[in-house]
């Protein structure tokens, strides 16, 4: 039986991630944006220009991932842990992003 | 007149910084994947101990200073040259972006589950999931290398 608290938090905190950084970006959220030409940080679900949400969406989904191995960590302890299906959770929502963005980018094509 | 921009007096020191710790990232997620590999067979155990804090020693900073070097890509690059000369190119920029922030945690995380499999040799449901995180990391970090490599050569960053 694997130490089966921090693994679940390791492995909720990816899929948290994932799932935290699809929905900033998807939804477009508000989230923290930088404008570098003025240096000015402001909060915006919509840039223009320069202005950029990367580190908004950066942000809202570490927050995602802390909120997630939290939540993970604090489940009942008795509960098995499938650790293979567990990484293949957290791959799967992964694979989405990575399907978004990049239908996203054919999209802009 | 374009007001200063965070880093852009060093852009184009702190690119090479960005690219040599580029490679030493990118090669060192793929050590880390190829000794997890090693792992499900009981093998590479002091290979992966070793790339199990090497890689997010490496891959964490090469982040840290994409990040930081983005305002300047963003003003000099693609809103001067990208957005009215090359859009797909500033678009496959920032798929690059993101599939950075993936494959950043996915390396984090194999290193973490690395602790743990060394930590109990004999639990070997842990090797398919260290195995897997850590491939497709490692898979995720070349794409980025090679995306960011012509992302450069079409327009540095420090270049008019």
């Amino acid at each position: 039986m694997s130490p089966a608290r921090p693994l679940r938090a390791i492995f909720g905190g990816l899929a948290g991630f994932a799932a935290g950084y699809l929905l900033a970006g998807g939804l477009k959220l508000p989230v923290v944006a930088y404008d570098p030409l003025a240096r000015r940080v402001f909060w915006s679900a919509q840039v223009t220009g320069t202005q950029m949400r990367y580190y908004g969406d950066l942000l809202t989904a570490l927050l995602a991932a802390l909120a997630c191995a939290l939540f993970a960590w604090l489940w009942p302890r008795r509960a098995r842990l499938d650790a293979t299906l567990a990484a293949g959770a957290a791959l799967a929502l992964v694979a989405l992003d990575v399907a978004y963005f990049l239908s996203r980018l054919l999209a802009s094509s | 007149m374009i007001a200063a921009v965070l880093l852009e007096r060093h852009a184009r020191a702190l690119l090479l910084v960005h690219a040599v710790l580029g490679f030493a990232a990118v090669f060192s997620a793929t050590h880390l994947a190829a000794y997890a590999l090693l792992a499900l067979r009981g093998k590479g155990a002091s290979g992966l101990r070793r790339f199990s804090w090497i890689a997010p020693l490496l891959v964490a900073p090469q982040f840290a200073l994409g990040l930081a070097l983005y305002p300047a890509y963003r003003v000099h690059v693609r809103a001067a040259d990208f957005d009215r000369n090359a859009p797909f190119v500033a678009q496959l920029f920032d798929f690059k972006e993101h599939l950075a922030f993936l494959g950043l945690i996915l390396v984090l995380g194999a290193a973490l589950l690395s602790r743990f499999t060394l930590r109990e040799p004999n639990d070997t449901g842990l090797r398919p999931a260290l195995a897997a995180l850590s491939c497709s990391g490692a898979v995720l970090l070349w794409a980025v290398a090679l995306l960011g490599l012509y992302v450069t050569a079409r327009h540095p960053l420090g270049s008019p």
